[in-house]
């Protein structure tokens, strides 16, 4: 036997299926073989859950039948948590940090409002300006008729262009 | 009571009747026949299962889990193909959903062993082939390391090794099985076994290295 036949037959030999000549025959070359005890070494150690004959004991139930896979099941659920969970709770974890220092920053400064916040104490701008007083205060000068409309444009106060009825006809 | 009128119709019911005629029964309403194409295959679908995962919750759920979606795809199967093959596949795709969901790094399982793994990789180390057989059908560890082996696995390469190895399928079989190509059955088997006997390796070369110590 050499190492390619005996390598071959090693599933066969696990599970005892070999005839006794070429059982011995396979025992004497890898006794004899380095290579291929190595080989069944790695082989033997795979081997209980890929090479063996597996007794089906699991069940000893009846078989299901129709009513009883109509029933709700409990659903297969592996005991690692899938993937996508695990980027899902990341995720959430970061909007949730995000949440947390944004209120404390804004725990921190409770008195100081937005426009305080942007422009800083320093800045020339008035923090007290709004936009309701700087429109009261333009109304003031301006007559109520006139505060919305531009003023009527009257044609004979326009420069003379050169462009004429006449000159566009000739 | 409806339990026990299907108990008897299964019973009655256990005398050959062929696959086709069953399905078509369980097609035409009669759901209850259906209860002895399960308990036909059930052995062979629990095996299969086996093949893929050590626990055996895990096992009972998943082959209740197979026979309930060949229960409700039954119109989908053609009745020139045999019967069990159209339900291995659906077996073979109902491990390898949850294959990939508890997908895990190969660091992690070969990591650390237990005080018995460890005795039993020492004997695997020494012993004669003969002693390393006998030995494995006793040990309970013996399968817990292989499971583990395999779960180092991606989950393409364990469907493979487990189809072609346990299974002993043909490729162009595990090719219309999985939906792949033969040339991908190929590299994956090759892959499989080559990454399998590599983890193999490290876990003998780490023993003897604890035995040097």
């Amino acid at each position: 036997m050499n190492c390619l036949e005996a390598r071959k037959e090693f599933p066969r030999f696990w599970r005892r299926m070999l005839p006794a000549a070429a059982r011995v025959s396979l025992v004497e070359h890898v006794r004899d073989c380095p290579q291929c005890d190595r080989a069944f070494r790695t082989f033997a150690l795979s081997a209980p859950a890929v090479h063996s004959v597996v007794a089906a004991d699991v069940m000893e139930s009846p078989p299901p039948t129709p009513l009883d896979l109509a029933r709700p099941r409990r659903p297969t659920i592996s005991r690692v948590q899938p993937r996508e969970t695990w980027q899902i709770a990341a995720v959430a974890a970061v909007l949730l940090v995000a949440a947390g220092i944004t209120a404390w920053s804004s725990a921190q400064s409770p008195n100081q409002n937005f426009v305080e916040s942007v422009v800083g104490e320093g800045s020339d701008v008035d923090p007290t300006y709004s936009y309701d007083s700087a429109e009261n205060a333009a109304d003031e000068f301006a007559p109520e008729s006139s505060q919305f409309n531009s003023p009527s444009l009257d044609s004979s106060e326009l420069p003379n262009s050169g462009l004429t009825d006449s000159s566009l006809e000739g | 009571m409806i339990r026990a009128l299907a108990t008897k119709r299964f019973n009655r019911s256990l005398t050959a009747r062929p696959d086709d005629e069953l399905i078509a029964a369980v097609l035409a309403g009669e759901t209850a026949d259906f209860a002895e194409l399960a308990a036909r295959y059930r052995d062979r679908v629990e095996r299969l299962c086996q093949r893929f995962f050590a626990d055996r919750e895990m096992v009972r759920d998943l082959s209740q889990e197979s026979f309930f979606r060949a229960f409700t795809g039954l119109s989908s199967y053609r009745a020139e193909l045999p019967f069990f093959g159209w339900l291995r596949t659906i077996v073979t795709n109902v491990c390898y959903d949850e294959l990939r969901r508890r997908q895990r790094r190969p660091e992690e399982l070969v990591a650390d062993f237990s005080a018995s793994e460890r005795t039993w990789v020492q004997l695997v180390s020494e012993a004669t082939p003969e002693e390393i057989i006998d030995a494995a059908e006793r040990r309970q560890e013996a399968h817990d390391l292989a499971h583990r082996l395999l779960d180092s696995l991606r989950p393409d390469d364990r469907m493979v090794i487990i189809l072609k190895e346990s299974e002993e399928l043909s490729v162009s079989e595990i090719a219309e099985t999985m939906g792949w190509s033969e040339a991908k059955v190929k590299i994956r088997t090759f892959r499989a076994r080559q990454s399998m006997r590599r983890q193999a390796e490290r876990i003998l070369a780490r023993t003897a290295r604890g035995v040097e110590r």
